[in-house]
This record gives structure tokens, sequence and C-alpha cells, in this order.
């Protein structure tokens, strides 16, 4: 089933089972996402992102597929975030104090390529973390990300870019060109 | 300007896209219970049985109904008495015309419209 057949099912049908497959498809994401944002304070994602879904399911009815649903809950991921830092309920982590954070276990030892490619990502500035997070790792393209985000097209793409620019210095020992 | 030995090149381009693609990938994050504690926090489903006012609606008219087919039957032969309910109901028909009575008709539509919108919505939908 779709996701716009589970959406239609749960708006008319008030079925909370296929809301309930909508949550397990896209709990991942989202929660990686806000993972990301609260510098990788699980219990404080996890509860922001339940909040998410739980707007999301009120707000259904005004969700008009104008993006896709996954980008629809992202951005609403976002403003949940952001709301909280507003609150002072957290504050996003520096790049300087992800180092104290205690990382997540990982099923498998890291390559040391993905090692330093993580150690440079936390170098770079929120923003431009945040748009590498979303387009690299969730797969967003520019425009999905501008809607998340709420940012103009053209800044995403000099995040992205600047971003970019500063990672490859960074990890010139592992381009083989160089 | 920048000098020129100073521009990315593509390779070096190719190199962070690829590096970001294929080693900044993240693994599913396990469901753990997460989806249940949303659905916890949802409110209830509505009821698919009849609300009571919607009863409370469907007894008022079914008694209407009752006591008018009561005051009809136990007149003698209805089928007698029917010009005489024609003539009664264009009688109380006519009486919508004055504008006490349209009010009273408007409020009671508008009431039951507000009161089932929801519900009105929901068919609308299917």
């Amino acid at each position: 089933m779709t996701d716009a057949e589970l959406i239609a099912r749960a708006l008319v049908s008030d079925d909370h089972a296929a809301f309930g497959e909508l949550v397990r498809r896209h709990q991942s994401a989202v929660r990686h996402f806000l993972r990301h944002l609260s510098g990788g304070n699980a219990a404080l994602a996890d509860d922001l992102a339940q909040e998410t879904f739980v707007q999301a399911w009120h707000g259904l009815a005004r969700f008009a597929g104008h993006s896709s649903f996954p980008t629809w809950l992202l951005g609403i991921a976002h403003n949940h975030w952001r709301n909280a830092r507003r609150k002072q309920r957290t504050v996003s982590v520096e790049p300087e104090h992800l180092a104290a954070l205690e990382p997540e276990p990982s099923p498998a030892p890291l390559s040391d390529l993905r090692h330093d490619l993580e150690h440079a990502l936390r170098s770079l500035a929120d923003d431009e973390r945040t748009a590498l997070h979303l387009c690299y790792q969730q797969g967003l393209s520019h425009t999905e990300i501008a809607d998340v985000l709420q940012w103009p097209l053209g800044t995403v793409k000099t995040h992205i870019n600047r971003g970019k620019d500063k990672l490859r210095p960074l990890l010139a020992s592992w381009n083989p060109a160089t | 300007m920048e000098p020129s030995d100073l521009k990315p090149n593509s390779s070096d381009d190719a190199a962070v896209e690829t590096w970001l693609r294929t080693h900044s990938a993240l693994p599913p994050l396990p469901d753990d219970g997460f989806t249940p504690r949303v659905l916890t926090a949802l409110p209830p489903p509505a009821s698919h049985t009849l609300t009571l006012r919607t009863r409370i609606c469907l007894a008022g008219a079914l008694a209407g109904a009752a006591m008018a087919a009561w005051a009809v039957l136990s007149g003698g032969n209805p089928l007698d008495r029917l010009p005489a309910l024609d003539a009664a109901l264009i009688e109380s028909l006519s009486q919508l015309g004055s504008p006490g009575a349209g009010l009273a008709v408007a409020t009671t539509a508008a009431s039951l419209l507000f009161a089932y919108w929801r519900d009105l919505r929901r068919f609308a939908r299917w």
C-alpha cells in the first residue's frame, strides 16, 4: 500500500493501523534527522519524533501532497526542534562539544574513511552539516531541503557547496588523485 | 579572482560526492516500540457505532412517527382520514411561510448541521 493510500485510510476511516504503518515506514528518517539536530541526544530526538508524528496525525487533513510525505514530516520535525530549542529544553551542541557526547554504538567497526568523514562533518557549521545530512544521508533534493528547512533554494545550494569545499582539504589524504 | 590552481577540480568534487554518498549512509533505526508509543499518544479512534445524539434524534423521529401513526390508526379506517390529513398537512405547511416558523426551521437545520458536521465531512470523503 502506498503512502497516499495509507493517508487516505487514516483520514477517512480514522484508521490507526494505517497511520501506524506510516509511522513504521518513516520513523527511522525522522529520528535520524532529530538525532542529527540534537547532536546525538537520542532520548530528546525520540521525544520530538513522537510529537512530530502526533502533530502529523492531527494535521493530516492539511497535507495537500505538494511535497512528499517524508519531506512534510521532516519539516514538522524541524519546527518541533526549533521550538524546543527556543524553549531552552536543549541547546544545539556546538561542534567542539560533540566529542564529549557518547557515540551511538555501531554494529560494526567504522572504516577509517568513514571515521574521518564523520569527524570532518562535525567541524562544519550547523547549517552546512544539516544541509549535507539531508542531501546525502536522507537523500533529499535541494528543493525538498528548502521545503524542510524553510530556506531559499540558493541558500541550500550555498551551504552544501561550502560544506563540500570545507570537506575537500580535510579528506585530501583519501583522494587517490592527490 | 582565485588563482586557477586553487580552484577545486572535477576529480576532487567527484571524490567528495562519492565519500558522502557511500560512507555517510545511515543504518535504519529499529522501531523498538516507537510506533506503539506514538499510537498510544493519539486520540482514541472515533466510534463507528451511533453516537448518543444520533440515537436521541432517531428515537425522537421514531416516537414522532409512531404517535402520528397511532393518531391516524386510532381514528377508524385510516384511509377515511387521508383527505383530512391532506388538508391538515397543507395547512401545516402553509404555516412555514410565517417568519417565525421559517426561523424555527432554519435554526433547527443549522443546529443539526453544526452537530453533525464532522460526520457529514467524513461521509462526503467516501
